[in-house]
């Protein structure tokens, strides 16, 4: 009697251990993951951009300035590299990690309606479309090439030096607008700022300004945008949800 | 879990002593068990049958293969990654694995079975954009399995015994998404399995087995009638 009560009580707790075992899953309702997973893509990109294009910014004061003012602005923005032509016109900026070729066809950025053509040696630039920066009207246009035609746009900027009191440090602040493509892959994702964004070499990121970006793939469109602080993060805005992200 | 465990050993602990004692061969003369002491006399009582049928559950059947999801592979393009963002997986929710073996036993301490077992799992598929469900994912795992069991432990109420064996896994549902492509191999190796009772007894299992690492059931034992007895 014992033993039959027994068994069936075994059987059922052992079905009742065994059955519907739920293993968490290490993902969650995360709106706004495509918004920051766009984010993420483009930002990089963008900034390295902003890093490759502070020191021919940097260099075009360089060119304008005297032989003393020359000296000082070698040792605040180029202390670490070496500043050498052949003709005056090719000017090439060499440290230990890259060595930038700026064109400057032997005339200064700042100006009127002079470009200059920049290029890091060792990228894959297609030589019909290097980057070109002109000045007008106190501010830089910036018309982008990046190596393998990834990054491509058209940007306004200003750019002013400035102290990082913290870093004590000196560098170049950028102000920039614009719109482009950057070509992930096979992703296409086309952005513009809908508010200015701050880059600052000091940090090398984005402290400030909204980016829009949109990716249209497989009929369907999707937009979100991304707006810099600077504390570092990012608030993501997709598909009507908002989330401020780590970046 | 832990205190099945100990509680096994403990058994096992308790009936090895008296293993030394365990009879010869039967021999004509030892027929003869109204003349014998008690403790002789059970130890060659027929206690089971030969046939015997199991019915267990068992926890974290054994898999071969690997458990990613498709997009967790690392080979997406951006693109796809970028989809991939659009959906996140909910949990895993498994059966667990139920089996049904049947067993001859040609020696007391030696038997042959058969098992087949079932195990399946499922996960949602939310969609980032709303949070609702929309897909959900399945696999079925149905085992086949002979193996051979040693009883080395055999008192009256209590049996230890290994067994092991190889068999056939036939996978259905929406098996790619586990990476598993093809049927495989179901593997059943048990060092230790404990039966408590006599004709009619319960049992757990411990080992890696396609029928659950951890399994508790039941079981029947009996002897056919001959025809015409």
């Amino acid at each position: 009697m014992k033993r039959t009560i027994l068994l069936p009580l075994l059987l059922v707790w052992g079905l009742l251990h065994t059955g519907c075992i739920v293993e968490d899953a290490y993902e969650q309702f995360e709106p706004t993951l495509p918004g920051y997973f766009l984010a993420q893509c483009a930002a990089p990109a963008l900034r390295t951009a902003m890093d490759e294009l502070w020191p021919v910014i940097a260099f075009a004061e360089y060119y304008a300035a005297d032989d003393d003012a020359r000296r000082q602005i070698h040792d605040t923005y180029f202390y670490r590299s070496r500043i050498a032509t052949d003709d005056g016109a090719v000017w090439r900026i060499i440290d230990c990690e890259r060595e930038l070729v700026i064109l400057t066809e032997g005339r200064s950025l700042l100006d009127e309606g002079i470009g200059w053509s920049y290029y890091y040696l060792g990228r894959d630039y297609d030589e019909r479309q290097l980057p070109t920066l002109t000045h007008r009207d106190g501010a830089f246009a910036l018309d982008l090439h990046e190596p393998s035609k990834r990054l491509e746009g058209a940007f306004t900027l200003t750019a002013v030096p400035f102290r990082n009191p913290g870093l004590d440090l000196s560098g170049i602040r950028i102000d920039w607008s614009g719109s482009g493509t950057l070509r992930a892959d096979d992703l296409p994702i086309e952005f513009s700022a809908e508010s200015p964004l701050r880059y600052e070499s000091t940090v090398g990121r984005f402290l400030s300004g909204t980016l829009r970006l949109t990716v249209r793939r497989d009929g369907q469109t999707d937009t979100a945008t991304a707006a810099y602080t600077d504390d570092g993060r990012v608030e993501i805005t997709f598909n009507e949800f908002t989330k401020l992200w780590n970046i | 879990m832990i205190r099945l465990l100990l509680f096994a050993l403990l058994l096992a602990g308790a009936a090895l002593p008296g293993h030394a004692q365990q009879p010869a061969a039967e021999t004509p003369a030892a027929h003869g068990t109204a003349q014998l002491p008690d403790s002789r006399r059970t130890a060659r009582m027929p206690r089971y049958g030969r046939h015997e049928f199991r019915f267990s559950a068992g926890i974290a059947p054994a898999r071969i293969g690997n458990y990613w999801w498709e997009n967790e592979s690392f080979d997406l393009s951006v693109g796809q990654q970028f989809d991939r963002t659009k959906y996140y997986r909910g949990d895993t929710r498994s059966t667990g694995a139920y089996a049904l073996s049947y067993a001859y036993r040609f020696r007391r301490w030696f038997a042959l079975s058969v098992g087949c077992s079932y195990s399946g799992e499922r996960f949602d598929r939310y969609s980032n954009l709303t949070g609702r469900s929309v897909r959900r994912y399945r696999i079925h795992r149905f085992s086949l399995i002979p193996a051979v069991r040693f009883t080395w432990l055999d008192r009256p109420w209590v049996r230890l015994y290994s067994s092991a064996g190889i068999g056939l896994q036939l996978i259905g549902g929406d098996r790619s998404l586990w990476g598993q492509s093809t049927d495989q191999a179901a593997l059943h190796f048990i060092p230790l399995g404990l039966a408590v009772g006599r004709s009619l007894f319960g049992f757990a299992e411990f080992g890696y087995s396609s029928q659950g690492c951890i399994a508790f059931g039941i079981g029947y034992s009996f002897n056919a009638k001959k025809r015409g007895s």
